[in-house]
């Protein structure tokens, strides 16, 4: 927890915790003073925990990024009445304390994370056309609607809306010949949670396709780089593993065999969608995984393929 | 239509998913409903939370972690309805009217409830532990 204690601490926040700055932790809530936070890392939730305290301090107090992280605080603590200044260029918000918050009607959009999943599904399948509706397209989380387009992947927004402060849309698939593109740098952070899905349309897509400066994605709940390279690699497709990425040369058709989820959600519904077009039978293991993000995702797999 | 066959098998240890696609190809058509956004779902709870008067929130994610998250404030005296996708009413009680809890706040596996959490409660001047 040191990440927020830290900056808390420099307001003047009285917070105890164990060794390292782990939980259990005690605070005696304080009336603070406003700073101006420059923090080491990109994280939404260091930047809406200060942000959040500043609502109490009277002044203006302020966090920057060294890169933009997911600005969903933000927009909803606009929404609800803070007073919240954005610079898009310095990447820093700032709240200025003392205003009223008051309540809203709330929609909360349909997960972009979840969506690619029938993105990937409804671009590699022959004649599929898939409507996936009520989506944020947030631009600190549409990197997977940039990476698809690259790869002359069909998908339109339609009904384009605002609610409580985020863009909202119905996403449209309709399936293409995909071709190969690279995948890295700053786009990485705005698609790091779709690239196993990725990997996936990748196999199926015309030349090589390179993802790089993706080494974060060895400490999720899976090594999803190894994991992503030995599963699709055991289907036929041609995958070498990066240090930081994957090199994956498509276009060669894929066999049905037992693969394993490693009790990973995102893995286990790629390989599932990958499936889709492969010959034969696919037996994913472990595959109740998928239920901690979505549900009902096998319940649609079945509703979408007519069944 | 096709043969398509999609099933969800149980064993002692794990689930399986078995998938065969008709060696015809498939189409897939549709619309399809998506779960709500996790980072979307957390605030609404605790901006409602912190507001004045009635939030609504349609399409939360009803997942572990939006659950503590809703747990911990209604420790602190919010009242929020039963967690459903359909609508979740949440009364707020206003900034800086957070209630020290009875007991020890839990927040389970849910870093993000821990640390926007921890911003409010170090900035008002109450005691809370978690």
């Amino acid at each position: 927890m040191f990440r927020v204690i830290k900056p808390l601490q420099q307001m003047g926040a009285q917070i105890w915790h164990r060794a390292g700055g782990l939980a259990p932790l005690a605070i005696q809530g304080q009336r603070l003073k406003p700073i101006h936070y420059r923090s080491p890392i990109a994280s939404a939730q260091v930047k809406s925990c200060i942000l959040l305290a500043g609502l109490l301090t009277e002044g203006q107090t302020t966090i920057t990024e060294p890169a933009r992280s997911r600005d969903h605080s933000e927009r909803m603590l606009k929404a609800f009445g803070a007073e919240i200044a954005v610079d898009l260029e310095t990447c820093s918000a700032t709240v200025t304390g003392g205003a009223t918050l008051r309540g809203q009607t709330v929609i909360v959009p349909g997960d972009i994370s979840s969506a690619a999943f029938w993105l990937v599904a409804g671009a590699i399948v022959p004649d599929s056309d898939l409507t996936i509706l009520n989506v944020g397209v947030n631009p600190t989380r549409t990197g997977i609607l940039e990476a698809l387009t690259a790869m002359a992947a069909d998908v339109t927004l339609e009904n384009q809306r605002e609610v409580a402060g985020e863009p909202v849309a119905d996403l449209r698939v309709r399936h293409s010949a995909l071709k190969a593109c690279t995948i890295a740098g700053d786009l990485i952070p705005r698609l790091i949670d779709e690239i196993p899905i990725l990997a996936v349309a990748a196999a199926f897509a015309e030349g090589t396709t390179t993802i790089r400066d993706a080494a974060e994605l060895r400490v999720k709940e899976s090594d999803r780089l190894a994991v992503m390279a030995t599963q699709l690699s055991r289907m036929g497709a041609s995958v070498t593993e990066l240090p930081d990425g994957l090199e994956i040369t498509g276009g060669q058709s894929l066999r049905g065999t037992e693969v394993d989820s490693y009790t990973d959600h995102r893995i286990a519904m790629s390989l599932a969608i990958a499936a889709l077009k492969a010959q034969g039978t696919t037996t994913i293991h472990r595959a109740e995984a998928a239920a901690v993000s979505y549900p009902d995702f096998t319940a649609t797999l079945q509703q979408i393929c007519g069944l | 239509m096709s043969s398509l066959a999609i099933t969800l098998n149980h064993t002692e240890t794990h689930d399986s998913l078995t998938i065969s696609p008709p060696s015809a190809g498939l189409r897939l058509q549709g619309h399809i409903k998506i779960p709500g956004d996790k980072s979307i779902s957390h605030r609404a709870l605790m901006l409602g939370a912190i507001a004045l008067g009635e939030t609504q929130i349609q399409g939360l994610l009803l997942g572990e972690d939006p659950h503590s998250t809703a747990d911990c404030f209604r420790a602190m005296g919010a009242e929020i309805s039963p967690l459903n996708a359909d609508r979740v009413t949440v009364q707020g009680i206003g900034l800086g009217q957070l209630q020290e809890p009875s007991n020890v706040l839990d927040t389970g596996n849910s870093g993000t409830t821990t640390r926007l959490m921890l911003g409010l409660l170090a900035s008002q001047p109450d005691r809370f532990l978690r």
